[in-house]
């Protein structure tokens, strides 16, 4: 894994490619980052956003134009250390298949996410103004049954 | 007093002990650009927040209660 305090950040650092299924009515997969080398692997909807979030906040790329609340009095401490979440890509198994998402975080704006996702299997890209937005994006492809896909 | 201050205390600490169960209410106040705005409040530590998405408003509420899980494996 190249370590990314010693390189230069690129906009490749939050290029994702992504492996998800449904799983007890939730999503559980990985993201591989191929530039850095890296892997985060998830197990929900709530592990996804919140590990990926937490490696966004450690190389401050995109950088989030708010500062997150919390119902501490302190604001949160920046995080000095690569969070324990995020392995080396040789760490653990990858599926056997093409990837299900090519996901790019390109903006942290309005406490929340912007950026696009694209459909590997059909080469369709969507835009994504928030979290939320991106996470009805993946369901709706995962889902065949709702009709609504990308 | 002084043992009721200590009670109160313990009360106070015992309340905002994290805990795998917490109670929220959520005020979901506006829609816009494409994500939720409201405000939350978390019972058991007497605290409300506002929230501008609902990636923040999922932060606070793991925060209130969060959750240790296996990682997926393949």
């Amino acid at each position: 894994m190249n370590d990314p305090e010693r390189g230069k950040i690129s906009a490749n650092i939050s290029l994702f490619r992504m492996y998800a299924e449904k799983k007890d009515h939730d999503l559980a997969g990985v993201l591989v980052n191929d530039y850095y080398g890296f892997r985060i692997d998830y197990s929900s909807v709530g592990q996804l956003f919140s590990y990926l979030d937490e490696f966004l906040d450690y190389v401050n790329f995109p950088m989030a134009a708010t500062r997150r609340r919390t119902f501490g009095e302190s604001a949160p401490e920046k995080r000095e250390a690569m969070p324990e979440h995020v392995k080396d890509v040789e760490d653990g198994a990858i599926p056997d298949r093409q990837p299900d998402f090519i996901l790019h975080v390109q903006f942290r704006q309005g406490a929340t996410w912007q950026g696009t996702l694209r459909r590997a299997d059909r080469q369709t890209t969507r835009r994504f103004r928030s979290e939320l937005e991106l996470i009805t994006l993946i369901m709706n492809a995962l889902d065949i049954e709702r009709g609504k896909d990308l | 007093m002084l043992q009721t201050e200590r009670e109160g205390s313990t009360e106070k600490k015992r309340a905002e002990k994290k805990s795998e169960s917490a109670t929220f209410t959520i005020k979901i106040q506006f829609a816009r650009n494409a994500t939720w705005q409201g405000s939350i409040s978390w019972l058991e530590g007497q605290k409300t927040r506002n929230f501008r998405s609902e990636l923040e408003l999922m932060k606070l509420m793991a925060e209130a209660a969060p959750c240790e899980e296996e990682l997926a494996d393949w």
